[in-house]
């Protein structure tokens, strides 16, 4: 038997009931619409506040040297970043105040050297770093008065310096935009601080301690932590409520809309009895009478899922300007139409085991 | 040929309809089942279709025992080498003559496009080839009838089983059907069973078997 001539059957079938098919259709249609449009926009929503707490920076740590004796050393980074959960890290020497060269007696802004390799939060427009040459921040770009990111610097401790570029940080590196970046020089290896992304909120407190272990400070005194313990249990507790509201929503849309296509199958098999019995008949066996069933049920389910989300996504976004997450929708899609499928078992099987002589004998 | 030994059947176990039956239903040959109603002729060719268990006994289509095979089996032997005649023809209302008659083609595997020139070459031959692109509702009973024949034919069965396949038919309609038959028998040499109470088919069948 080829699956391809089942399958053609089937949707033979499903268009010799035009009134069966369409109702099935609607069915999934409806579910998809509902469940896009309810627990989609929930969906949306949790992802928005999610994202909003994420930017607040609960997958954040930051390992600092209060007293600048910790002796944190460059090479932590290196050694940091080999850790487990670790995204990126950064480590960033002691801040030194520049002016701008062309205006010695302006506003003064933080240079800070950068050791490790700069993560995506950091947009470079610029060439690359060495040492004596640097990169403005925005904010520091206004405070020294520079009206385009070039030019000179001067300080005590660095001396004079070149403005090379500029660059834009965004949480949790966004404060790195009131200074300027540059590397270090081969003499510079001592830190004040290691700013550290986990890839989950969950790997926060292991990498904390594993961080630590690792750094292994001269003065345990001198280091301070801020990570984002409390951000990610807030976390946590947004994504479960969220979530469990979500899961409830489409597990009882399905469930309904899985009894009604059942019960609608279940009816459409009902007046085909004869039908079922000819197929017997003529050679079709009980897994392939179930097998036309079910594929018939797919290819309605799968046209009404592909009405219903396509159809509901043109609609969202024209009343709200959001388009449903594409990842979501097309999960729904997928789930309403296998549910459906799995719901026309019950019918194909009473089809495949109803007694082929009672439904073809005429009395 | 068809084989059948010591069959018994009912449909409740307090009722046997068939009681240790035993006949031989030679190839290349009609044989018409007879009996008054109620006397197991319909459920004696389901039997022999396998579309039904039986309680006691044995089948065998040229030498294959079929009693107590998986339904799998039964099913794809039914497709291959049975072929249905019912009373009312049974053709689905919503497909073309032509696609009723490949329907079969789906579950025996046999390729759509040969199933659907085999099937013109037995419409031509039985008379219904300009019908092959109507629906069943628009040929008559005898033409419907003719149409189930090449339905039961396109996979070149060994067994051609026919339920009162002239009921519904007037006496010159019936004829038509009664010789398709019987051709389908002497010249291909097909297994032809046939339920009826009709005297007129009787009569025109090479064997009589009254249950």
């Amino acid at each position: 038997m080829k699956p391809l001539r089942v399958l053609a059957e089937a949707v033979r079938t499903a268009a010799s009931q035009p009134v069966a098919s369409v109702v099935t259709a609607l069915i999934v249609a409806a579910v998809c619409a509902v469940i896009l449009s309810t627990t989609g926009q929930t969906v949306q929503a949790e992802r928005q506040v999610l994202a909003q707490i994420d930017a607040a920076g609960t997958r954040s740590i930051v390992i600092s040297d209060t007293q600048g004796s910790a002796g944190i050393t460059a090479d932590a980074v290196d050694r940091i970043a080999r850790l487990s959960g670790v995204e990126w890290v950064i480590g960033l020497g002691p801040a030194t105040d520049v002016r701008s060269a062309g205006n010695p007696g302006g506003r003064p802004a933080a240079v800070r050297a950068f050791h490790g390799a700069l993560p995506p939060q950091v947009q470079v427009d610029g060439p690359s770093l060495q040492p004596g040459r640097a990169l403005v921040g925005p904010e520091a770009q206004a405070t020294l008065g520079l009206i385009l990111p070039f030019g000179g610097v001067v300080g005590e401790e660095v001396g004079d310096m070149a403005v090379v570029g500029s660059f834009e940080a965004d949480d949790p590196l966004a404060f790195l935009n009131r200074s300027l970046l540059t590397v270090p020089r081969p003499d510079e290896t001592t830190l004040r601080s290691i700013h550290v992304l986990t890839r989950r909120p969950s790997d926060v407190a292991v990498v904390t301690d594993a961080a630590l272990a690792v750094l292994g400070p001269e003065d345990p005194t001198s280091v301070g932590i801020q990570t984002s313990e409390t951000l990610a249990a807030i976390r946590a507790a947004v994504q479960g409520q969220l979530g469990r509201f979500g899961r409830r929503l489409v597990t009882i849309v399905l469930a309904v809309g899985l009894v009604l296509a059942g019960l609608n199958v279940y009816g459409a098999v009902t007046t085909r009895r004869r039908d079922f019995g000819r197929r017997r008949a003529l050679g079709a066996s009980r897994p392939l009478i179930v097998g036309l069933v079910a594929a018939q049920t797919f290819v309605v389910a799968l046209l009404g899922a592909s009405v219903g989300t396509v159809g509901t996504a043109f609609v969202l976004t024209r009343v709200t300007g959001t388009p449903p997450d594409p990842t979501f929708a097309l999960a729904i899609a997928v789930l309403a139409v296998l549910a459906t499928t799995v719901a026309a078992l019950p019918p194909a099987l009473v089809a495949a085991y109803r007694d082929p002589v009672r439904v073809l004998r005429i009395p | 040929m068809v084989v059948i030994e010591g069959l018994s059947f009912g449909y409740r176990r307090s009722e046997p309809i068939l009681v240790d039956l035993s006949f031989e239903f030679p190839t290349g040959t009609v044989t018409a089942v007879t009996g008054p109603s109620g006397k197991g002729k319909s459920t004696l060719l389901y039997l022999v279709g396998l579309l039904l268990s039986p309680w006691e006994g044995s089948i065998r289509i040229d030498e294959v025992e079929t009693v107590g095979m998986p339904d799998r089996a039964r099913s794809r032997l039914r497709g291959e080498r049975i072929g249905f005649v019912f009373q009312d023809a049974a053709l689905d209302a919503t497909r073309t003559v032509v696609d009723n008659v490949v329907e079969g083609s789906v579950y025996t595997g046999m390729s759509r496009r040969a199933a659907v020139r085999r099937a013109r070459e037995l419409m031509d031959r039985f008379g219904v080839g300009l019908r092959a692109d109507h629906r069943p509702g628009e040929v008559s009973g005898g033409q419907a009838q003719r149409v189930a024949l090449c339905r039961a034919l396109l996979v070149d069965p060994d067994v051609i089983l026919a339920d009162e396949p002239t009921g519904n038919l007037d006496v010159g309609t019936a004829q038509v059907v009664i010789d398709a038959l019987r051709e389908a028998a002497h010249s291909e040499a097909k297994t032809v069973i046939v339920a009826t109470h009709d005297p007129d088919v009787m009569a025109a069948c090479d064997r009589v078997w009254e249950l």
